[in-house]
């Protein structure tokens, strides 16, 4: 049973970084309202720093996107949207799952454009979820902080791409300031008599299973049929405390909105900005056992009907605006080192910018279990389990 | 084939290619799934009978179907009984607001079903309708968090869907009752109470079975309301059937939950014919009304 | 007994329709939130939905399915029911029971099964899949209330017609059409509602578009706000606006039949029995309706 490679924060201060958390979820709140108000400021054309000459097929149309609300980034790129004649039709998922059972299913393949994180990416590359993307194709490529651009995440050995990364960030505890007086320390908090029915679960098979590993001091992608069962026991006594298991990111917001629930399991970020629309302020903490980082990456399913609108409307992500744009908006990092300047202090406080590289080395950054083992379960075990989690 | 009724053969003949392309075969379809080999998404053609192996060992299944019965169960005594009162009400005692309550009820069968599921979470919510009542009114001090994301919920919402349901179903029985045989037995010295138990009761016993096989199977099946309104206890099979087939693709497993969740609900009812029929609630004979 | 029964009939009735009135006033709720205090009324949420382009796309989808399986359900349905009635057929029984499977089956099942069996052919779900699945959902109902509006009419009239050489065409469309017609219209609007408001089966056939049930599912998945209050609103309209078209389409042919007429959601029949047809009756109506086409 080894330690988990790292939690999300090494080399900082825990309560500093707990502090700053709570400062960027107000002020995010705020700056969404703000950035709401003050309109759009990009300008996709006569941005100097958008490439130019994006091999230029004709685009315009629509893109069809699958994957977690948010990650279409449609504020962002309304303009751009407007300028070049897209209209982004976005179906919103629950659970990582529903991404790629939706491609694979019948009828999946009018799919343009999802994401995924990397912890998938094997997987994906053996389900044929995702196609390969010339860096020709998506220009802005270039721009990219090494470790992003050269990660062996979503590359491949020929150079091309499953998978352009655009965003970054952590699984944190969500809650509601006015209803828990103090930030909840450990995740076992939430198994505490008072937060009885009143936290928030989503139906995420992966973050659960990952988080509740960190918990138990496990590694997930190799547990044993042993420690998933107690994985499986952990995680039935958090849906104890659960108001219920929520469909989506979205609907649990609507539960810490209408004060049914209090604080949440496996929470995001987003969440904070999304809820602050609506008058409730959300801070989202690290508590000490860790959570997982995350790096999302969009993709292209194989023969998707816009592939070219779909590369162009990632290249548009990948540009300077749209990057600061959606760490504001999803409190996340970014993936250009030009933009970490243009973040407001709170969000560029997030992340530690100074030593991206070693903070990647350390970072929790998880596989998925495998899809065959002879020693550790499998992927096939994880879903199983979670069936077994959410009938008990 | 008698040569009048060849019309009638012929007529009728979109319907049984209908029937039997869209109904009968996709149900054999469905059938043949839960015993073949599963894939993706998407099935193997090798028959194993592994999936319902897997449907009688784990208990996983077996806790969701248990709490489904419960749920159909209550339900259709909840509707059967509500939908009895209203019907009898219209049938004999409503007078003038007599067709004014019948197109209400018969309108609200048809009033929408997903969006009225989703409405109880107004209603039950903690700044809901029914909470912010019983505040107002000093009854309690804190809201009621009991009230929604539980199996409960689902029954209320479900039953709310039915009772129309199965008042008209009773209605239309009741109305064709021959107030002769009430009479007789009133002639005879019963009184209301008892005319109803010996005479009006077993006369409409067959609607009442019929209402009730209806809202149980409809109810122990659903798949939405307990997604909406179940929480983290209310969970029920559709919900585990819906997964298997849109989220963890294992289509075999889900067809046989399917079919078993439809066999154990065909025998709650047989069991309930049975009941009515000893309790003398299904007379036997021919219809003597 | 009369007064306390009432009371409880009523309230069994506000009960029934506290969900539908819930919905429609917070619709006009003004700020975000589903919850009381109301602070309205405002017309802001239709307005925001009339502007979604997803949400005018799920209604026009509606609107197409639920015309086209409504128009094949009328023919097939009418059809057989004419077939049925008037015909002894040796599959009859049997015809009518499995015509009705569709919709005594949970939606789970029939969802199910139509993906399973689209899958099997190699069809993909599309919105073509979802018109023949709601075709095949629809059919029961228009079969019962054309078949109730049948058996509402004297046979004889039809035969009395056929007796004077007219064929069965004529026949039909002159003397049974006539009086069936508001059965049928009934019928059609009643299914034309029913398609609208169709879901557990939808959602399995379906790809990647909407009807408008499947739309504001996908809402309730989001941040919710009172604009699906708003799109559920639209919804019942449409729906209770068929339903109560339906239903005063059989009090109309109620009226001028004579008597009682029933449709499946409505079984008005009374045991007043049919007047008792004069002998010559029959031929001179049959005579009246066929010399208006000599005269």
């Amino acid at each position: 049973m080894s330690k988990p490679h790292g939690i999300l924060v090494r080399n900082y201060d825990r309560r500093a970084f707990l502090r700053q958390m709570g400062i960027m979820a107000a002020a995010v709140g705020s700056g969404a309202t703000l950035l709401g108000a003050c309109g759009n400021g990009s300008n996709g054309g006569n941005d100097p720093t958008t490439a130019n000459g994006t091999a230029a097929p004709a685009i315009g149309g629509t893109i069809n996107y699958h994957s977690w609300e948010g990650y279409d980034l449609l504020d962002a790129t309304a303009d751009w949207q407007q300028e070049h004649g897209i209209e982004i039709r976005s179906s919103y998922v629950g659970g990582h799952d529903d991404i790629h059972t939706r491609v694979l299913s019948p009828g999946g393949g009018d799919i343009d454009l999802i994401t995924y994180y990397h912890g998938y990416a094997d997987r994906y590359r053996e389900l044929n979820v995702v196609s390969p993307i010339d860096p020709g194709e998506v220009p802005n490529l270039e721009h990219l902080m090494p470790v992003f651009r050269d990660g062996e995440w979503f590359r491949n050995d020929d150079g091309n791409y499953v998978g352009i990364p655009f965003t970054w960030g952590g699984i944190c505890l969500n809650y509601r300031t006015d209803e828990v007086p103090q930030a909840p320390q450990r995740w076992t908090d939430l198994l505490e008599p008072e937060f009885e029915g009143r936290i928030a679960m989503v139906d995420d098979l992966n973050g659960n299973v990952v988080l509740a590993a960190l918990i138990l001091g496990y590694e997930p992608e190799r547990m044993t049929t042993g420690q998933l069962q107690e994985v499986q026991d952990l995680l039935i006594q958090f849906k104890r405390q659960a108001v219920a298991i929520s469909p989506s990111f979205g609907d649990m917001n609507n539960l810490l909105i209408s004060g049914e629930a209090v604080a949440a399991f496996m929470g995001w970020s987003a969440l904070n900005v999304w809820a602050a629309e609506q008058d409730v302020e959300l801070e989202c903490v690290i508590p000490e056992e860790g959570s997982l980082t995350f790096v999302d990456a969009y993709a292209i399913p194989p023969n998707a009907p816009n592939r070219e609108n779909a590369l162009a409307f990632i290249n548009e992500t990948l540009s300077l605006e749209v990057q600061v744009e959606q760490a504001e908006y999803l409190s996340a990092g970014v993936v250009r080192e030009d933009a970490i300047d243009q973040l407001p202090d709170e969000v560029r406080g997030l992340y530690p910018y100074d030593d991206m590289d070693s903070f990647f080395e350390q970072a929790a950054l998880y596989n998925v279990a495998p899809s065959e083992s002879d020693e550790y379960v499998t992927y096939e075990d994880w879903t199983q389990m979670w069936q077994a989690v959410k009938a008990a | 084939m008698n040569a009048s009724n060849r019309p009638g053969y012929a007529l009728t003949a979109p319907l049984v290619g209908v029937v039997l392309l869209l109904v009968v075969a996709p149900l054999a379809v469905f059938l043949l799934y839960s015993v073949l080999t599963p894939q993706p998404f998407s099935v193997q053609w090798s028959p194993t009978f592994d999936s319902y192996r897997r449907v009688a060992g784990e208990r996983v299944w077996w806790n969701l179907i248990a709490g489904s019965v419960q749920v159909g169960f209550i339900t259709a005594v909840v509707s059967v009984v509500l939908g009895y009162v209203l019907a009898h009400h219209i049938a004999f005692h409503a007078g003038r607001s007599k067709f004014l309550l019948l197109g209400l009820t018969a309108i609200s069968i048809l009033g929408g079903y997903l969006v009225r599921v989703y409405a109880w979470r107004t209603i039950l919510g903690t700044h809901g309708v029914v909470n912010t009542a019983l505040l107002r009114l000093g009854l309690i001090d804190e809201p009621l968090r009991w009230l929604l994301f539980n199996r409960w919920a689902v029954i209320v919402a479900l039953a709310n869907i039915f009772v129309p349901f199965a008042a008209i179903v009773i209605y239309a029985r009741l109305a064709n009752l021959q107030p002769e045989h009430v009479q007789a037995a009133r002639d005879l010295g019963a009184n209301a109470r008892g005319a109803f138990r010996l005479v009006t009761l077993p006369l409409s016993g067959r609607a009442v079975f019929l209402a009730f096989a209806f809202v149980f199977l409809l109810s122990a099946a659903d798949y939405v309301t307990p997604q909406l309104l179940g929480g983290a206890t209310g969970a029920m099979i559709g919900v585990a059937v819906q997964d298997q087939f849109q989220r963890v693709g294992n289509w075999p497993l889900g067809a046989a939950l399917g079919f078993t969740i439809f066999a154990v609900s065909a025998v709650c009812i047989a069991g309930l014919w049975l009941v009515m029929r000893v309790a003398g609630l299904l007379p036997r004979g021919g219809r003597h009304a | 007994m009369r007064r306390p029964g009432g009371l409880l009939a009523w309230g069994l009735i506000a009960f029934l329709y506290l969900p539908v009135i819930t919905l429609v006033v917070f619709a006009f709720q003004e700020s975000p939130r589903l919850g009381l205090p109301f602070d309205g009324p405002s017309l802001r949420w239709f307005e925001a939905i009339w502007n979604d382009a997803g949400f005018r796309r799920a209604l026009w989808a509606s609107v197409r399915i639920a015309t086209a399986s409504c128009s094949v359900a009328l023919v097939v349905a009418t059809l057989a029911a004419l077939g049925l009635r008037r015909y002894r057929l040796r599959y009859g029984s049997a015809l009518s029971v499995a015509a009705v499977v569709p919709i005594a089956l949970p939606g789970l099942l029939v969802g199910l099964a139509l993906l399973t069996y689209f899958s099997s052919v190699g069809m993909r779900p599309s919105l073509t899949t979802v018109v023949i699945a709601h075709t095949i959902y629809v059919t029961p109902y228009v079969l019962m209330v054309v078949t109730s509006g049948l058996e509402q009419l004297d046979p004889s009239i039809e035969e009395a017609a056929r007796d004077l050489g007219a064929s069965p065409w004529q026949a039909f469309w002159r003397s049974t059409f006539p009086l069936l017609w508001p059965a049928i219209l009934g019928a059609a609007v009643l299914a034309f509602a029913l398609s609208f408001d169709e879901f557990l089966i939808t959602l399995f056939v379906i790809g990647g578009d909407s009807t408008l049930p499947v739309f504001i599912w996908s809402r309730m998945r989001r941040t919710i706000d009172p604009s699906v209050n708003a799109v559920a609103t639209g919804l019942l309209t449409i729906v209770i606006t068929g339903a109560v078209t339906a239903l005063s389409l059989a009090l109309m042919a109620r009226r001028r039949t004579g008597v009682s007429y029933a449709d499946d959601a409505d079984s008005t029949a009374t045991a007043v029995p049919l007047a008792p047809a004069q002998p010559g009756e029959p031929v001179r109506v049959a005579a009246g309706v066929l010399g208006s086409e000599n005269g």
